[in-house]
Formats: C-alpha cells, sequence, structure tokens
C-alpha cells in the first residue's frame, strides 16, 4: 500500500484516525495495539506471507532487548547476545537480500552452477531491521530501556507511516514517545501539513521526472542522444530526491498525526557545496545510522590515517550494498568513497570560498550526484557504462534527436518547478514573512491548491513508480 | 502574535484534509461500509483463486489468496467515476491541469495517452517482443487443425493508423510494428490471417472518423468493415453461406450520438479529449436473436428475445447469440474488448455464436472447445501488445498435448 495510493488516502487513514482519536482516545495501551495491528495490516497489505517474518522479527528483538537489559550488568554476556541479534538481523537480511547476489557471483566468478534459488525480497527489510537493530543496541548503550511487551517494540518496529522508506527512527529518539506522546490539534495540522508537502512532491514532481527518467534510462541505446541522456539523468537526479524526500516527508507528517515526532531526513541536499556537505543534507537517518552504529564504532576519526580510510571505505561499501544487491549500488557508495577521502585530504571544504570558486564547488558537487545517480539508476554495471558514455558523447550518439522534444515538452514547468523547490525557497520567504496574515493567507491558499491537485492525480491515478522494492 | 495567523492556517487545512479524505473514502469505497456484502465477495473471490495450482506452500498461498481476495474486491468494487460524480471532476480537474501545462501526453497505471496532431486521443504503444506470444498462436491453431476445427486470426486496427499516424514530433507508437511481426511469424507457420488494417488504407481520413475520438475504441461502422472482409473471407475459403444482405453496408443506418465520454475519456478527463461522438451502425432488415450473457457481478445470466438492439451495449464476458434466421454454423470469437462490436455483426452469419472476452471470463476453452466443435474459431485482437491473459487462456498446459 503506497501513501500516495487511494486506497491509503481513503481507506486506510480516514479510518486509522477515526478509530485512534473517535474510539480510542482515552486508552494509550489501546491505541498502541491499534496502531500496530493496522501497520501490521498495512503491510500485510502487499506483503502477506512476510508480515510473518516481520512479526518473528520483532518477537525476536524483543527478547534480545529484555536479555540485554537483564543482563547489563555481565559485560560478556551482554556482547555475546549483541552479537547473536547482529547474526539473526543480519542473517535474515543477509538471506533475503543477498543470497542469490551472492551465489549469483561465485558462479559468475568460479564458473560453477550452484543452483540460485528465487528468494523475494520483503519490502521494507533494509528499514525494519535497521531500527531493530537500533533497539537492541540503544538498550546495550543505556540510551532506552527495554520495553516488556512486544507490541511497544512492534510498534516501534512496524510503525506504518516509517515502515516502507524510512526515516530510520532510532528507539533512543522514540522510547519515550511509545507511552508519554501528547496529541495536539497544532501537531495534527502541522502533521497534515507536512503530509501535504510530501504527497505533492511524490505526485506532481517525482512521478513526472520519473517519465522522463524511465523513457531515458529504458531507451535503447542507439536511440538515446546527448541531450536526452542528460535530461534523463537530470530528471532522475529530481525524481529520487522528490520521491525519498517526499516519503520522509508524509512520514514525518504522519507521525505527527499521531503524536510521534521524528527527525529529519533531507535538508535541501542539492544545494552543497561539497560531496560531505551533500551527505550531511541526504538521508541523514541513514548516514547517522552508519555513522552511530558502524564508523564510530570501528573507531571513526580516532585513527591513523590507513584506518581511517579503511573505515571509511567500509562504511561506504556497506551503504552501496545496503541499497540493493547490485555491484552498481556497492559502485555507487565507494564513488562517494573516493571523493569523501579527495575531499578530506585535500581540505576540500574549507578551502575556496571565494565567490569565483563557490559556484565552481557546487558545480563539481552536482556533477559527482547527478553521475552517482546515474550509476545507481542503472541495470548494471553494463548499462551505465553505456550510459556514461552517451552522457559524454563517446558512443557515436547523436547530439539531439526528436525523443528530447517530445519529453521536454511535457516537462519543462516540472523541471522549473523541480529546480526551484530543490533550494531552500521556502524557508528562505518563511524567515521573512512567517507569520504576517498576507503570507499566511498565501500559504493557506498554495497548501489547498496544492492538495487539491495532488489529490487529483490519486484519483486520476496515473503514473506512480515504487521505487524502493530494492530496499 | 505573528504566529497566530500561521497557527488558523494550518488548523484550517488539517480540518480541510480530514473532511475531503472521510467524504471521499465514503463515497469511493462505500463496499467498505457494507461489511456483510464486502466478506460475501471476498469469499466469492477466494472460492475463484483456490482452484489455482501454485508453486508456493498451502498457508502461503493461503495468505496471497486473501490478500488478493481483499484487494480485488476493494478494487473492483470501488465506485467508477461514471457512479461518483466527485471522481469525474476530479478527473476532469486532472485534464484542465494538463491543458494549463500544455501537456500532450498523459499517463494511466499501464499505457501513455497523447493528443495527436489531428486532435484524437490514442494510445502509445510500447515495443513488444511477441515471438512467444506467436508461437502460443501457432500452438493453438495446430491443436485446433488437429480436432478439424478452422483457425482464423483477425488482426483490428489501433487508432494510430498505420498509413498516417498523426504523432507529435518524437512520440512513437508500435502498434503496427507489433502488429506487422505478429502477423509475419503467424503466416509463416500456416496460420490464417486476416489484417483489417489494410481495409482503409487508401483512405487515412474515413479510418481516424469511423474511429472514436476520445477512446481506444473502434466505432460499430469499422467493425462493421471488418466483419464485411472476415464474412467474404469465410464465404471464399470455409464454406460459409453468409448472405450477400448481410455483407452490405447499404442495408445498415447510422444513429448519431453526441458527446459520448467513453471509458478512456471518463479516466483521463473531458478536459483533456476531444468531443466525441458515437454512430451507431445498425441493420435495416429485421433480425432476430437469443442472448445469454455471464454477468460477474453478481453471478448470474441475462437472457434476452428480441431484435438487434438487444445485442448492445456489448459485455466483455461471455455470451452466447442462438440467430434462428441461419439455420447452421457454429462460431467460437475469443477477442479484447474490441470484438465487443465485432461480435454484433458475427451473431449475424452463424446460428449459433459464442463470444469469449479473456480480459474477464477464464473458462477452460479447451473443454469448452471439445464439447462444443465449433465450425470455426476466430481470434480478434487490436494491434497493441498482446495481455499474457490472451496467451494465457489458449495456452496448452502439459495435459493437452499438440500433435
Amino acid at each position: 500500500m503506497l501513501f500516495s495510493s487511494e486506497i491509503f488516502l481513503f481507506l486506510f487513514l480516514p479510518f486509522v484516525l477515526f478509530v485512534y482519536y473517535g474510539l480510542l482516545f482515552r486508552w494509550r495501551k489501546l491505541q498502541n495495539l491499534f496502531l500496530l495491528g493496522m501497520s501490521l495490516l498495512f503491510y500485510a497489505y502487499g506483503e502477506p506471507w512476510f508480515v510473518l517474518v516481520m512479526m518473528s522479527s520483532i518477537v525476536v528483538n524483543w527478547a534480545f532487548g529484555l536479555l540485554v537489559e537483564r543482563f547489563r550488568k555481565n559485560r560478556i554476556a551482554t556482547r555475546g547476545i549483541l552479537m547473536m541479534m547482529l547474526v539473526v538481523n543480519l542473517g535474515i537480511l543477509g538471506y533475503f537480500k543477498y543470497w542469490m547476489f551472492f551465489l549469483g557471483n561465485i558462479n559468475y566468478f568460479t564458473g560453477s552452477y550452484i543452483p540460485i534459488p528465487q528468494i523475494t525480497l520483503p519490502i521494507g527489510i533494509s528499514f525494519f531491521t535497521f531500527q531493530a537493530i537500533s533497539y537492541v543496541v540503544d538498550i546495550y548503550r543505556g540510551k532506552g530501556k527495554a520495553q516488556k511487551n512486544p507490541c511497544n517494540v512492534g510498534l516501534y518496529i512496524a510503525f506504518f507511516p516509517q515502515l516502507i522508506a524510512g526515516p530510520i527512527v532510532r528507539y533512543e529518539t522514540i522510547s519515550e514517545q511509545i507511552h508519554g506522546r501528547r496529541e495536539t490539534l497544532d501537531d495534527f495540522s502541522d502533521g497534515v501539513c507536512r503530509f501535504i508537502v510530501g504527497l505533492s512532491k511524490k505526485m506532481l514532481l517525482a512521478n513526472t521526472m520519473a517519465l522522463v527518467a524511465d523513457a531515458a534510462f529504458e531507451m535503447a541505446p542507439t536511440d538515446r542522444s546527448v541531450v536526452m541522456a542528460w535530461m534523463g539523468a537530470l530528471a532522475y537526479t529530481f525524481q529520487i530526491y522528490f520521491d525519498f524526500s517526499g516519503y520522509s516527508d508524509m512520514a514525518i507528517g504522519l507521525g505527527k498525526m499521531f503524536g510521534f515526532h521524528f527527525l529529519e531526513n533531507f535538508h535541501y541536499p542539492y544545494v552543497s557545496r561539497s560531496v560531505s556537505e551533500f551527505w550531511r543534507r541526504w538521508h541523514m537517518s541513514l548516514s547517522s545510522f552508519f555513522r552511530d552504529y558502524v564508523y564510530i564504532p570501528l573507531g571513526g576519526n580516532r585513527v591513523p590515517a590507513g584506518r581511517l580510510i579503511l573505515n571509511l571505505f567500509i562504511v561506504w561499501a556497506l551503504t552501496g550494498l545496503w541499497h540493493g544487491a547490485n555491484w552498481t549500488f556497492i559502485g555507487w557508495g565507494l564513488f562517494y568513497f573516493i571523493l569523501l577521502v579527495f575531499e578530506k585530504y585535500t581540505g576540500f571544504e574549507k578551502r575556496g570560498n571565494s565567490p569565483f570558486v563557490l559556484p565552481l564547488k557546487h558545480f563539481y558537487t552536482i556533477l559527482a550526484f547527478v553521475l552517482g545517480w546515474v550509476l545507481f539508476r542503472a541495470e548494471n554495471i553494463h548499462a551505465a557504462g553505456a550510459y556514461f558514455q552517451t552522457l559524454f558523447g563517446l558512443a557515436g550518439n547523436p547530439f539531439f534527436n526528436d525523443f528530447v522534444v517530445f519529453y521536454f515538452h511535457d516537462s519543462r514547468y516540472f523541471f522549473l518547478f523541480a529546480l526551484l523547490f530543490s533550494t531552500p525557497v521556502i524557508p528562505w520567504l518563511e524567515k521573512r514573512w512567517e507569520g504576517r496574515a498576507c503570507f499566511e493567507s498565501i500559504r493557506l491558499v498554495m497548501y489547498s491548491v496544492v492538495f487539491f491537485i495532488s489529490v487529483v492525480y490519486v484519483v486520476k491515478g496515473g503514473y506512480n513508480p515504487f521505487i524502493y522494492f530494492n530496499f | 502574535m505573528l504566529m497566530k495567523w500561521r497557527h488558523i492556517g494550518q488548523k484550517f487545512i488539517g480540518i480541510l484534509f480530514c473532511v475531503v479524505i472521510f467524504v471521499f473514502g465514503l463515497t469511493f469505497y462505500d463496499i467498505a461500509l457494507q461489511p456483510y456484502t464486502f466478506i460475501r465477495f471476498v469469499y466469492w473471490e477466494m472460492e475463484s483463486h483456490l482452484g489455482k495450482e501454485t508453486s508456493q506452500s498451502n498457508l502461503q498461498q493461503t495468505c496471497v489468496h486473501m490478500r488478493d481476495a481483499v484487494r480485488n474486491v476493494i478494487l473492483t468494487n470501488r465506485n467508477s467515476p461514471s457512479k461518483n460524480q466527485i471522481q469525474q471532476y476530479l478527473i476532469n480537474a486532472y485534464g484542465a491541469v494538463q491543458v494549463l501545462l500544455d501537456i500532450q501526453s498523459v499517463h494511466d497505471s499501464y499505457y501513455q495517452w497523447c493528443r495527436l496532431r489531428n486532435g484524437y486521443v490514442a494510445m502509445l504503444v510500447p515495443y513488444q517482443d511477441n515471438t512467444e506470444a506467436a508461437d502460443t498462436f501457432i500452438q493453438f491453431d495446430r491443436w485446433l487443425k488437429a480436432r478439424n476445427i478452422p483457425f482464423l486470426f483477425v488482426q483490428a486496427p489501433h487508432l494510430v493508423c498505420k498509413y498516417a499516424p498523426e504523432l507529435p514530433r518524437g512520440a512513437t507508437c508500435f502498434s503496427d510494428d507489433n502488429a506487422n511481426r505478429f502477423l509475419n511469424r503467424l503466416r509463416n507457420a500456416g496460420v490464417d490471417c486476416l489484417d483489417t488494417r489494410e481495409i482503409f488504407k487508401d483512405s487515412p481520413q474515413k479510418h481516424y472518423e469511423l474511429f472514436l475520438k476520445s477512446e481506444t475504441h473502434w466505432q460499430m461502422e469499422y467493425a462493421f468493415y471488418a466483419f464485411q472482409q472476415t464474412g467474404r473471407h469465410l464465404n471464399e475459403k470455409y464454406g460459409f453461406s453468409i448472405a450477400p444482405h448481410v455483407l452490405d453496408a447499404k442495408n445498415y443506418y447510422r444513429v448519431r450520438n453526441d458527446s459520448i465520454l467513453y471509458g478512456q475519456g471518463t479516466r483521463l478527463g473531458e478536459t483533456f479529449v476531444p468531443e466525441d461522438h458515437e454512430v451507431s451502425f445498425l441493420p435495416k432488415f429485421s433480425t432476430q436473436f437469443i442472448l445469454d450473457r455471464e454477468i460477474l457481478w453478481p453471478r448470474e445470466t441475462l437472457h434476452k428475445e428480441g431484435a438487434f438492439d438487444i445485442l448492445l451495449p456489448p459485455g466483455l464476458t461471455q455470451e452466447k447469440v442462438i440467430n434462428p434466421k441461419v439455420p447452421s454454423k457454429r462460431i467460437l470469437l475469443i477477442s479484447d474488448s474490441f470484438g465487443a462490436n465485432f461480435s454484433r455483426y458475427m451473431a449475424l452469419a452463424c446460428h449459433e455464436m459464442v463470444f469469449v472476452c479473456p480480459m474477464k471470463y477464464h473458462d477452460d476453452i479447451f473443454q469448452k472447445l471439445e464439447q462444443t466443435q465449433p465450425d470455426m474459431v476466430i481470434f480478434l485482437l487490436t494491434a497493441r501488445e498482446i495481455d499474457h491473459l490472451y496467451t494465457d487462456y489458449i495456452t496448452l498446459s502439459p495435459e493437452i498435448h499438440c500433435p
């Protein structure tokens, strides 16, 4: 079930809101139980069989949490439990997500013929597995108490707003909110506005950019001109940002509607002036997860240079691998590893801040993430290579053809809006005029119009790709 | 103090949001308010799924069937734009947004639709490697030949005319390319084929006039000309004796119906599609039919007796039409939605015509053929992608061998 679908917007969400606020308002435990039940139903609607996998993960991690708290004073025992927890969680993730990839590569590199089972990837497994790990590790670090009731753990892991596409919610940020949250009208309204922003990003910008991106990437290489390739790369750059940040906005907004406060996940990454800054603004919940649970335990940057580079290599290889079981994702992660090491050891961020150099830094960063997204989007390394060749006119393709006219004609305004809204223009306006009656009236009208148009697009049922099937 | 306006505005949005989602939910999904009916429909859906074998375990299978049953009931019983005015206004608003932004192509869940240079709205058909699909048809033809049942494949045209595509710059439509490859493969394997795209090759203007402007379907008159071509072929090659007056266009008259908005038009918005009209092409001579049509929701058989008008509007499930005025010949017509208009005329040509649309009807065709032994099997498909529904329907299972 997608947030941007009719069945979620007009059937699931009204029902959940009605029962949560209309029938169960005075009973927090029942509210939590109800949210858990609806979250499992939400997941089962798309994955009826794998909801059992998720429920098993909930029970197992609940048990690990209790064991860690029980044996807290025995360091060896708690470490052992932690290891076991990692083995179980990463084992489940590894089996469903990476086993086929692993066997395929063994066959490829060794020439063997090991039969590869067809394993379906449960949607959202990367997210809920990391949340489960976060739960036990945060208890181990004393950043939250173990929940006695497995339903509360279930609610934390399976809560439908962040189940399928994040943000990765850390247990320490949510542990008090499970029982101690307060639903207010202001929070609810704020959540609604945030949800509308996310919905419009997804329905209006991401889906339209997806049409252009998919056309460019799926086109026969001989039909793809240089301009079409760049248009497709830019379209995908916008698609993935507005889709992912739109989903995060909807998740944060939905959380607020029920009194939960999640941390931000995106902060206008495309205005970055370095790759390092880009990763401080892009998918912040993932990068902070890897920082706190992988990079810092490995020693962080308080190690010799050689070890630091190794730590960065491990983190970025894992970051790439987390996104999907394909060499393109690993390549993408390592591409950023190379750029980050370069920036770290040249002092790139601190240098060259004059008005003449800043645009160049900005251009370098844009080029880096656009080319990175081409690698991320491609079906495989060969397709990525072919696409890169077209981008730089090395494949003998024409510079321009009629496909560019066709696709640009229909998406030109959307490209403009995408460019505009990937910059912090709204925060800039808010800083100057927030609270004034005129500005708030315009904002009210814009929210209403945008909501109306988004609903129109939802009801129309157009192109609505789901890009999280690898996660 | 300044933030007061912000809070007021946000609260207004919050209330508006709740009102919209609740009102739309109640009007779009009224099945959800009728729990007994909902459960009954889910039970029916599960019944129809449980018979299908899969390689999954029983528990897994049951979980998937339950999910599919609930999904199908919600989705198929969701009120359509024709029943829900709010939806239609919203879809029209969508069309208006596209027109405002000068967008010439729109997407629905499956296809891309484009405004042609002549103002018609056409589906842009993607490239399809239909080799396997063609092989399925070839196997089916051989199975029928082994039982002395003649088979004829009729290629219906797509709106985008083979001889005058009228596509905007940069748009591509592989309807004819897909159909050409498909027909070549069938003909090379000895399957009898008729290509109705050639009927108006010298007058593409007429081709477009006989198609709906806002829809993907041909008008009744175009279906008649396809029937005319098919009828002559049946007379010449298969010993049919279809009366000359039935195949003569002069014996039909037109009834025009303006401002019609059909399926695709309602889905794209009347602000996006051109104004359309339908022209019924009805026989002047007297006709008599007995119709039995399967209805899916609720499950029943509709029985009617009367003249040609009882066959209108067409159904897309399964129906049997008896024509007492024709003494012999039994035809089984399998088709996509284009067959609906075509079948009306085919019923004039034989004593018994059974029309099956695999889009919605999934009975065992091989059992039906063994039992009914028709004099002719005709399969009509339009020049598009060949959906697996059609090839699955005629795919020989391992138990049914082909010599």
